[in-house]
């Protein structure tokens, strides 16, 4: 028999407060890792919104503004991109396709995007997946709409059902544009992306919408923002400085990956808050597994007396209560990560479906791993407290209990 | 006291008994004068040395609660194997079961081995706690009250296997007991008197 043997028979003697300690500490690191789980997918997703995609060209402005805007429709379109434009970027020979964006308008306070064709066959998202409709064609003529899966729910649309704009980003049936009924075309599958919450239109559609005398007409083909796929990856900074440089019309262009990442660091704050609340809920455990070792002391001065009097050094028994808190720390920590990852297995995929945030059960990465391994130190540290108080009970009471 | 002698100590509560066994097994320190244990000076020994001391010379059995409850009968009496190496080299190679197993034989518990303690009866409880005590054949053993729990008939026939059990293992025995009827079974009785009033 050796001492671990004996410190896991003796936590087992005591099996309700060891359970419920471990329990304790399984909740902490299942909070700590659930964060982190949480905190990748929310990024993958955010990240992943729009990939494949190698440039996002739009008006000279701010390469934030430009993607949030095209991309997520956070804030108002910077300016317009002229068809001119447009066509001069889709001809040049390092570019492989180009999809315009306009944006303006809305549908009940969803965004509309007006775009053509190209847009909905080369949009890839989280990587290398693709658009795919649930219901109906993509878009065809000036009339048509093709709804993203949320937009079609909300607004209680299908396919061949008919759809009014409204001018503005606002939602107002002052200025919906009547004189334009559009038909749905076609409704996409949920992709967790702000396209859900999207109507697509043509751009024609969109400028023809314009055309009733209430609302500043639209060039035909004038768009907020132009999508670029490049033929070789490679040749996304040498175009972006080559666009930037065209003297016929001043031009941003973004790299979206980039623009995305910065903008996630930029939101550290709320990453390390995160953070923080899970590393919270792990010293609470481990506090509260104190306590109970602490608790559990008193207890057994008995079992304390009979090791001294069988010729165990203090160093034995601090030795003793050390494995205790190393294995209620180990065995805490794995229940925690498990119930994590099965929780992440078994609802990754209606969690994925119902907000858009993927949960991945991967392996635990290096930094997981590190942050278990110092909650595991800082659990066994934690028992230093009590096996210091043993060792000096043990001290006090010799071989004569005193109870 | 010689090499094998049994002794006696008997005296009312509070005389001392307890402390002079403590004193015996190094767990307490002399404030004055010298105590010399199988020849050694115990206070010179540090508390690391006493601790290797009575793992390796000394065993002892409690008046009571000297099982730990969530161990087999077995476990428990090899115990002081795992606690302390010294223990475990005085078994000269035997495996600490085997050794257990022969003293359980000796001492009649051998059929009950494999019980947890406390479904174990007060006398087979206390059979157990001499089988650790006697592990590993050590020169002292050191017994605090440990037939007070027993009926005057299981305290005669537990004696007896203890002296058997002790005799085989060459210890001395120093047995610690308020109940004078057991006297005529030592060779030596020590009779402490309770402290004066102050």
């Amino acid at each position: 028999m050796t001492l671990v043997t004996l410190a896991l028979r003796s936590l087992g003697s005591r099996r309700v407060p060891t359970a419920l300690t471990i329990c304790s500490v399984a909740l902490g690191v299942a909070m700590l890792a659930g964060v982190d789980l949480v905190r990748r997918g929310a990024r993958a997703a955010f990240d992943g919104a729009l990939s494949g995609t190698d440039l996002v060209v739009g008006a000279r402005g701010a390469p934030q503004a430009l993607v949030l805007g095209t991309v997520y429709g956070i804030g108002q379109p910077q300016g317009t991109l002229s068809p001119a434009a447009q066509a001069r970027i889709a001809a040049h020979p390092a570019v492989a396709w180009t999809a315009p964006v306009a944006l303006g308008d809305n549908v009940r306070g969803l965004r509309v995007l007006g775009t053509t064709p190209a847009l909905l066959r080369h949009w890839r998202y989280r990587g290398d997946r693709t658009l795919r409709l649930t219901a109906g064609d993509t878009l065809a003529g000036p009339r048509d709409a093709v709804l993203g899966a949320t937009a079609a729910a909300t607004l209680g649309r299908g396919v061949g059902d008919t759809l009014t704009l409204a001018h503005g980003l606002l939602d107002s049936d002052l200025a919906a544009h009547e004189g334009h009924p559009l038909r749905v075309a076609g409704v996409l599958a949920p992709t967790g992306t702000p396209l859900d919450r999207t109507v697509l239109v043509t751009l024609d559609g969109l400028a023809q919408a314009h055309e009733d005398g209430l609302s500043a007409p639209v060039a035909p083909g004038t768009a907020s923002a132009l999508l670029v796929g490049l033929r070789a990856r490679r040749d996304a900074l040498r175009l972006k400085a080559e666009l930037e440089r065209d003297i016929a019309e001043p031009l941003t262009a973004a790299l979206p990956g980039l623009v995305l990442a910065q903008f996630w660091r930029d939101l550290g704050v709320f990453e390390r808050t995160l953070e923080l609340l899970g590393a919270a809920a792990v010293l609470l455990a481990l506090l509260g597994m104190l306590a109970a070792l602490l608790t559990a002391l008193d207890g057994r001065r008995r079992e304390l007396a009979v090791f001294r009097a069988l010729g165990a050094r203090p160093a034995t028994i601090v030795t003793l209560l050390l494995l205790e808190a190393c294995c209620v720390s180990v065995l805490g920590s794995a229940a925690g990560l498990g119930v994590v990852y099965l929780g992440a297995a078994a609802a990754g995929g209606a969690v994925e479906r119902a907000f858009g945030v993927p949960l991945a059960v991967a392996a635990p990465d290096l930094r997981t791993l590190a942050t278990l391994a110092a909650i595991v130190a800082a659990g066994t540290l934690a028992g230093l407290w009590p096996a210091w108080r043993a060792y000096r009970t043990s001290l006090a009471d010799g071989l004569v209990t005193r109870t | 006291m010689a090499r094998g002698e049994r002794l006696f100590v008997v005296g009312p509560s509070g005389c001392g008994k307890t402390t002079l066994l403590g004193l015996l097994a190094g767990v307490l320190v002399p404030t004055a004068g010298t105590l010399r244990v199988l020849g050694r000076d115990l206070a010179a020994l540090g508390p690391a040395g006493r601790d290797a001391f009575r793992a390796e010379h000394v065993g002892y059995v409690f008046q009571l609660f000297n099982l730990l409850p969530y161990l087999t009968a077995l476990e428990n009496i090899t115990l002081p194997c795992a606690l302390h190496a010294s223990r475990r080299r005085r078994l000269g190679g035997a495996s600490p079961e085997a050794a257990a197993r022969a003293l359980a034989e000796a001492l009649g518990i051998a059929d009950v081995l494999d019980r947890p303690a406390p479904r174990l009866s007060v006398g087979q409880q206390q059979r157990v706690a001499a089988a650790r005590a006697l592990l590993g054949a050590p020169e002292l053993l050191i017994c605090d009250e440990p037939t007070s729990a027993l009926d005057a008939d299981a305290r005669e026939a537990f004696l007896a296997q203890l002296f058997a059990a002790a005799g085989t293992a060459g210890a001395t025995v120093v047995f610690v007991s308020h109940d004078r009827a057991l006297a005529p079974l030592f060779t030596a009785t020590l009779a402490l008197a309770a402290r004066p009033a102050a």
